[in-house]
């Protein structure tokens, strides 16, 4: 094989990989855009923390249905939703967050938040890991999560 | 930088305070103000020594129950609590924080203590398995709470709120889950004032 033989196959297999991944971005991410994404910080070893967000609908209406961390992060994770009855507040775990075609979700303090728990580590102020969403369309978005000081 | 932003800000409402009389606060006022002085739990972070539910003399005690595997509104507001005293600067030492535990089963001593120690400075965790004693407490507070289940399916419900008690052991602000921290700093420097006076 010549040496421009070689250059032209490398710039096509480096095309295509390029192609392969905007096509990849399109395809998994829908026009969902996931912002403004942390954790408070926790000073337990096995306690739980939770991670915020702002989630953005993309063309057709979607839910975001589970969330997972790598498991020297935290044992388990969970979507919940803080909600207060009576004047007392507790958490529910939910099976979905609606996120609609074009709108807006915020998942914040008092409100939804993506649970974490049997944290492995304290989560430091700092730091950063990664989330996995999954969405009902099937989207899949990894996103870094921030932990702030709290 | 943030010396001198307290500074600022406790001129201002001093300033606010003496032109337009009764300062207007986020926090609620209870009336008649509720005495919680009565009221004692042990605190872990004291060897146990029972810790009576009034503000250091001229200061303020800040309360809030809540446990310490609760991730979002527990810390958010102990974090809240942290800012806002923050933004105190020196007059923060007037301002003790104690955190009651709705949930003593999990909530170890050694627990109690690591959280209580990591949102404050000099803070107290208070605890107690007589569940007669921390309900007479809540009860003083107007407080609730809830723990039903079984391990791992425990389920906490606990009013979210915040409390500031004065040096007489009477409840003078009691702000909502979702107060903003800069509101809470606010009244803390006007009740500061008041009780200077």
């Amino acid at each position: 094989m010549s040496e421009r033989t070689r250059t032209a196959l490398m710039w096509i297999l480096g095309v295509a990989v390029l192609g392969a991944g905007i096509w990849m971005l399109v395809k998994d991410d829908d026009g969902l855009r996931v912002t403004d994404v942390w954790a408070r910080s926790s000073p337990m070893v096995d306690g739980a923390a939770a991670a915020y967000m702002n989630i953005q609908g993309g063309a057709e209406d979607d839910a975001l249905v589970s969330a997972s961390v790598a498991a020297d992060v935290a044992g388990k994770v969970e979507l919940h939703e803080t909600r207060m009855v009576d004047g007392k507040h507790s958490m529910q775990m939910v099976l979905g967050i609606d996120i609609p075609a074009g709108g807006s979700v915020a998942l914040e303090p008092g409100g939804y938040h993506i649970m974490l728990m049997g944290l492995v580590e304290p989560l430091e102020p700092g730091e950063i890991f990664d989330t996995d969403l999954v969405f009902e369309s099937g989207a899949t978005i990894t996103v870094e999560v921030e932990v702030r000081e709290g | 930088m943030k010396r001198l932003a307290a500074g600022v800000l406790t001129t201002a409402l001093l300033v606010a305070a003496c032109a337009s009389g009764p300062p207007e606060y986020a926090g609620v006022v209870r009336s008649p103000a509720p005495d919680v002085s009565a009221a004692t739990l042990p605190d872990v972070l004291a060897g146990g020594a029972p810790f009576r539910f009034v503000a250091p003399e001229d200061g303020l005690l800040i309360v809030h129950f809540g446990y310490t595997s609760c991730p979002d509104v527990c810390p958010t507001t102990m974090a809240n609590v942290r800012s806002a005293l923050e933004l105190l600067g020196d007059d923060a030492e007037r301002v003790s924080v104690a955190f009651v535990t709705v949930d003593p089963g999990r909530d170890s001593d050694d627990i109690l203590a690591t959280y209580v120690g990591y949102f404050t400075d000099g803070g107290h965790g208070l605890r107690t398995d007589d569940p007669t004693e921390l309900r007479a407490v809540a009860d003083a507070f107007g407080a609730d709470y809830s723990v039903t289940g079984t391990a791992p399916y425990i389920e906490v419900e606990h009013t979210a709120d915040l409390y500031a008690v004065d040096d007489r052991g009477r409840i003078r602000l009691t702000w909502p889950f979702g107060t903003r921290w800069q509101d809470v700093a606010s009244d803390l420097v006007a009740l500061l004032g008041e009780e200077k006076t």
